[in-house]
């Protein structure tokens, strides 16, 4: 895998689109959009779970909701507290 | 909110209850169905889904054991039905419709820009008297017609353009800003021929002269009169003998600045009439729908003297559909007239201001003062001001070189 990513790396190729890593743009504390997310796994207001390819993304916070929900993007919005990779 | 598409499809919000709500989700951005604003609580889930997108859910539904909802519908599709049974609502939607069309296809603002010489007023008359105003059809309009029509009545004008934009015609223009010699009055076919002097306007001394086309007939420090010739346009032709064989007429053309003296005398009475508001200010509102104005009603007496000002607001649909509708405001001050004795201070300071508007009158044409000795007086009735100033000037007078060349041949003869 690492042999793959200096690879990748050597031919300028971003990891996301080969690897389907997850790949996130946080608007300060009020927005997140994401792209590369597979599936949701638990939602409530204040913890949303996501299932990436490779890994879990925990996102805490107040009032969260899911401004958009399509297959090529995730739109969160809400007070983020805390974004962890399980 | 929603894309303005959905407003127009329809659009729903849905409650989504069940066991495996996540999977739900997850198959319908697999399907293509685009949910948002989708909010999660421990029991259910609510989210909003264009209305065509529903039917395509039944068979995830099924699949995914959970139930769907609806909370709210809405969008255009919704609303037709919800009141179906209205039919004069829509006559009445219909209608508007129709009338906002009919309203397009006129002209209901017509602006003026770049005047200044030319009044709005000018324009807008020249514009009735040719058929062109508040309401007029915009088919009956052609702009370069138009454009060279203005161009035509007012000969002052360098450039005209007229654009139709929604519901306004707009009139650009550009006014010859030549302060020496306008449109109005052309080089004349003869002058164009024969060239032209400069002259003086004022009794001085040449302080400097530089002289690019003519003659000049005059030399720094010379003390020159008003009319006195200062470049000739005239220009002899001779041959090897210095005999003249023939005379070239030319526009004579030369930087001169001439350093002139003169007294401004301005006297005044101290006893000034000034306007004093007397009342409360009253404000009436009124509107005006096509030619027709509805006032509130005027409470004031007919004889009171009142400073009026109005204010009026076009109302407009989109940027460029201006209506047929002028909402206004007419602000009354209730004022009289009162004669006032000015004190010595106010005097001076009025002697100052007239004395400041004659500076700037001279400036504008050409002269430019440099130094004045100011005396101002004050008597019981009135005040007298008296400046002694020396000015630069620059601008001088033009005459047809032949003209002086004639002047001289009398003076001769």
């Amino acid at each position: 895998m690492e042999g793959f990513k200096s690879i990748l790396e050597a031919m300028e190729i971003p990891q996301d689109s080969i690897l389907s890593e997850p790949y996130l743009q946080i608007y300060g504390k009020h927005q997140i959009n994401m792209e590369n997310s597979s599936r949701i796994l638990k939602f409530d207001e204040n913890r949303l779970l996501i299932q990436c390819h490779n890994c879990q993304l925990e996102v805490y916070g107040k009032r969260l909701m899911i401004q958009q929900y399509s297959s090529q993007e995730l739109i969160i919005d809400g007070i983020i507290e805390r974004i962890i990779f399980l | 909110m929603y894309h303005r598409n959905s407003i127009l499809n329809g659009y729903l919000c849905i409650r989504i209850t069940g066991s495996s709500c996540e999977r739900f989700l997850f198959l319908c951005t697999n399907h293509h169905i685009i949910l948002s604003k989708i909010k999660g609580t421990q029991n259910h889930y609510t989210a909003f889904m264009k209305a065509s997108d529903f039917l395509k859910i039944k068979r995830l539904v099924k699949k995914t054991g959970v139930h769907v909802s609806i909370i709210q519908k809405y969008g255009f599709p919704f609303f037709l039905r919800q009141h179906r049974k209205h039919k004069c609502l829509l006559l009445g939607w219909i209608w508007c419709c129709f009338f906002l069309f009919l309203l397009s296809l006129h002209i209901w603002k017509i602006d003026i820009c770049g005047n200044s010489k030319i009044t709005r007023e000018q324009i807008m008359n020249y514009l009735s008297d040719t058929h062109v105003g508040y309401g007029t059809p915009k088919y009956r309009i052609d702009c370069k017609q138009m454009a060279s029509d203005i161009r035509g009545a007012f000969p002052d004008l360098t450039w005209v353009a007229v654009k139709k934009q929604g519901t306004m015609l707009e009139i650009d223009l550009k006014e010859n800003t030549d302060s020496n010699r306008t449109i109005s009055e052309p080089l004349s076919a003869s002058e164009e021929g024969i060239g032209s002097s400069l002259i003086s306007n004022y009794d001085g001394t040449i302080s400097e002269i530089i002289t690019r086309k003519g003659i000049p007939q005059v030399t720094a420090g010379q003390k020159v009169k008003k009319g006195d010739l200062l470049v000739s346009g005239e220009i002899p032709i001779t041959n090897d003998e210095n005999e003249v064989i023939d005379t070239e007429y030319v526009h004579a053309d030369a930087d001169i600045i001439l350093n002139i003296s003169g007294t401004y005398t301005d006297c005044f009475s101290r006893s000034v009439k000034k306007t004093v508001y007397t009342g409360k200010e009253q404000v009436r509102f009124y509107i005006k729908m096509f030619h027709h104005s509805f006032f509130q009603k005027d409470n004031r007496k007919d004889d009171s003297d009142a400073e009026i000002l109005t204010e009026e607001k076009q109302l407009t649909l989109f940027s460029d559909f201006y209506l047929p509708v002028i909402l206004g405001i007419v602000r009354i001050h209730p004022c009289d007239e009162r004669t006032l004795f000015l004190s010595e201070a106010d005097a001076k300071k009025t002697a100052l201001l007239h004395l400041d508007k004659f500076i700037k009158e001279k400036k504008e044409k050409g002269v430019q003062i440099l130094k004045k000795n100011v005396r101002i007086d004050t008597g019981v009735t009135v005040c007298k001001c008296i400046c002694t100033y020396q000015a630069y000037v620059s601008d001088h007078g033009r005459i047809p070189a032949m003209q002086m060349a004639a002047n001289q041949e009398g003076n001769i003869s």
